[in-house]
């Protein structure tokens, strides 16, 4: 892109280098440098500490860390690596942890423990790979739910073809729809998307999940299961139906074209009948 | 009161050029819009820690982006549109200028231009070794031969 980037010119600096020309990157303040890094793919953040005695600890500092645990020979040096990032300073924030992984949930229970302490904004865990794994212990995620208010973006994804992953995906739903009877659930002020795959069981924990999500611009629902007639109702219309939710995409359903018409006629007749008077921008139903 | 239309200011970099913009434009930097909400912007606003050429060049990217602004966030071909000249606007200068615009956009705090020249020295890290970056950007090796292959050793999954 840059024409210093030329045979000649490339030459040219490496002599002026030699005769004392001055490092202007090296030279920008940390938060600057960090501020370019936080373009870059983990790995290539990492190989900057190789630079020089500048560059040593700098990519610790950089408050994103997006990996997958495929470019690491075993499970305990990623955890290793990710263990030290994570720790490096205890009080900076990191803004966007994605983790596709297959070690133990135990750590990456710890992880996220860490993290919704330290401002995160985009928290991705990709268990998909592991076949096996079972998120045995909830507090994670009930930590999440309970200390997350500034998250904009949260996608947990599991695979979905075994039957035992499906349970594990029952189990997220669960702990939602446990910490919705014991206590209300926080709000997300700054969720705008809500990307929800939940048992049809689990469906009457939908009211609750959309109300506290007052600006909810997207909502995805991938259900599982059988959805019972009458099984969803709104005793009143979750804010964000009123006021800011311009989206709504159903996917693969599997109890039929039917039963998910009854589902979007439910949100759509409430919306109809508690706004029709208020001027709001149009939603739009999308089917796969 | 006049409207932000046809409002004025000066804003004067440390060699001393002097440029009229209009109040829309001298807000695209945080900076300035303080000095105007102060009331502190009656005469030219003295820029210490920057330069005409750059200033010129802060200026014509906070005027496209006050002028060819998107319509609203669904306004996707309007912000290609924009993204296209962005590009356009950093092929013109070379490392020197993009280090510059660096620290002017970070003082002025334009958090775009921030982001976009920032993203362009990102580009020239990317997917290279770090003796190639050693090279493009003239940082000098201090680590002993030791310390490199203990860095090497720490991080190996990067350096594979």
């Amino acid at each position: 892109m840059f024409d210093f980037l030329t045979e000649k010119q490339v030459s040219e600096k490496r002599e002026r280098r030699e005769d004392g020309c001055v490092d202007r990157l090296s030279l920008l303040p940390d938060p600057l440098l960090c501020q370019i890094l936080l373009n870059l793919p983990t790995k290539d953040v990492v190989k900057t500490s190789l630079l020089s005695t500048r560059w040593r600890s700098l990519y610790l500092s950089v408050p994103v860390l997006e990996l997958d645990d495929d470019a690491f020979l075993n499970d305990s040096a990623f955890v290793r690596f990710v263990d030290r990032f994570i720790g490096f300073s205890p009080d900076s924030p990191i803004v966007k942890l994605k983790i596709t992984s297959t070690c133990d949930p135990l750590a990456i229970k710890t992880w996220v423990d860490a993290v919704v302490t330290r401002k995160i904004q985009h928290l991705e865990i990709d268990y998909s790979r592991r076949e096996e794994v079972r998120f045995v212990n909830p507090v994670a995620i009930e930590t999440l739910i309970a200390s997350c208010p500034v998250l904009e973006d949260l996608s947990i994804i599991t695979s979905q073809e075994d039957f035992k992953v499906m349970t594990r995906q029952r189990e997220v739903a669960l702990v939602i729809r446990q910490y919705c009877q014991l206590e209300p659930l926080p709000q997300f002020c700054f969720m705008s998307q809500l990307h929800a795959k939940i048992f049809a069981a689990d469906l009457e924990m939908l009211p609750d999940l959309l109300e506290s999500c007052p600006n909810l611009k997207s909502l995805i629902l991938e259900l599982n299961g059988t959805i019972k007639k009458d099984q969803i109702s709104f005793s009143s219309v979750p804010w964000c139906l009123r006021s800011c939710l311009e989206r709504v995409e159903m996917k693969k359903p599997i109890a039929g074209y039917e039963v998910e018409m009854k589902l979007i006629r439910d949100i759509d007749e409430t919306m109809i009948e508690e706004i029709a008077f208020q001027t709001r921008p149009n939603l739009q139903l999308l089917l796969d | 009161m006049a409207s932000s239309s046809t409002n004025k200011f000066v804003l004067k970099s440390n060699d001393d050029v002097s440029f009229e913009v209009t109040e829309a434009v001298a807000r695209e930097f945080q900076v300035i819009a303080h000095i105007i909400d102060d009331d502190c912007a009656k005469k030219a606003i003295p820029l210490s820690n920057v330069t005409g050429e750059i200033l010129s060049k802060m200026i014509e990217y906070g005027k496209k982006h006050i002028e060819e602004a998107p319509v609203d966030e669904e306004d996707e071909e309007g912000k290609k549109k924009l993204q296209i000249w962005d590009e356009e606007f950093m092929k013109q200068f070379n490392m020197e200028i993009v280090f510059q615009l660096i620290l002017a956009s970070n003082y002025l705090n334009n958090k775009g231009l921030l982001d976009l020249t920032c993203c362009t020295v990102a580009d020239h890290i990317k997917d290279m070794t770090p003796d190639e970056v050693r090279t493009l950007f003239n940082v000098k090796n201090d680590y002993t031969t030791e310390e490199e292959e203990e860095i090497r050793k720490e991080n190996s999954w990067a350096f594979e």
